[in-house]
């Protein structure tokens, strides 16, 4: 239930990027708890795929710049 | 901590304290023989019907004073009151578990009634009370996995 998820994100780094976005903020931006823009940011939770556009919205860069999938080795 | 936490938090109180009051009040009852009679059930059903909208009403109370305690505590006059995409997913969890809890209990009363000579005030208390703990469980899975993750 609490295993890692293989989709990482770049979140906490393009927050900072942009001018020091806070979690609040995003959260507020993307309509979420800031409880949840802080599960993303550490990997406890993998967004909805609607979700995961709103974000790469808010800095205004494809999908894949945002978020990346961790292929496991098979 | 989010609203839907504080919520969470407060319906786990309330679980235990009606579990803990029905428990002593039934169990008072039936050392005072109040079940000892042919009107059993229905004097249990009557006990058992008040408790249910207590219950609701104390925890809708229970948390609206929550959440002005939690503003004016953080200095919050707007709280944020979103439930999201995360919340609904953790929350359907919690259910599956309650759900569990549930069924087990109703099986096993069903199992007691067939075979181990149960009567039928026994079975409709463990079915009452494995709703009851089947809330407290599904409450406690959502608190775990708020704080875990999904």
């Amino acid at each position: 239930m609490a295993k890692r998820p293989l989709v990482s994100n770049n979140i906490r780094r393009l927050r900072f990027n942009a001018d020091e976005m806070t979690q609040k903020v995003l959260a507020e931006k993307i309509g979420v708890t800031r409880q949840t823009v802080v599960a993303i940011e550490n990997a406890k939770y993998s967004p909805s795929l609607e979700l995961a556009f709103l974000i790469s919205d808010v800095f205004n860069l494809p999908l894949e710049e945002v978020f990346s999938f961790d292929k496991p080795s098979a | 901590m989010t609203h839907e936490e504080r919520s969470n938090l407060i319906a786990i109180f309330s679980a235990l304290a009606v579990i803990i009051y029905l428990a002593l009040k039934l169990s008072g009852m039936n050392e005072a023989g109040a079940f000892a009679g042919p009107d059993a059930v229905k004097i249990w059903a009557r006990t058992v019907l008040w408790i249910i909208p207590i219950s609701i009403v104390s925890m809708i109370v229970l948390t609206i004073l929550a959440t002005i305690l939690f503003a004016i505590v953080t200095n919050t006059p707007d709280p944020v009151l979103i439930v999201d995409e995360r919340d609904r997913q953790i929350g359907s969890w919690g259910t599956k578990v309650s759900i569990l809890a549930v069924s087990a209990g109703f099986i096993m009363s069903i199992i007691a009634l067939a075979f181990f000579g149960w009567t039928a005030l026994a079975a409709l208390n463990c079915i009452f009370f494995s709703f009851a703990i089947g809330d407290l469980f599904g409450n406690l899975t959502k608190m775990f996995l708020w704080r875990r993750g999904v």
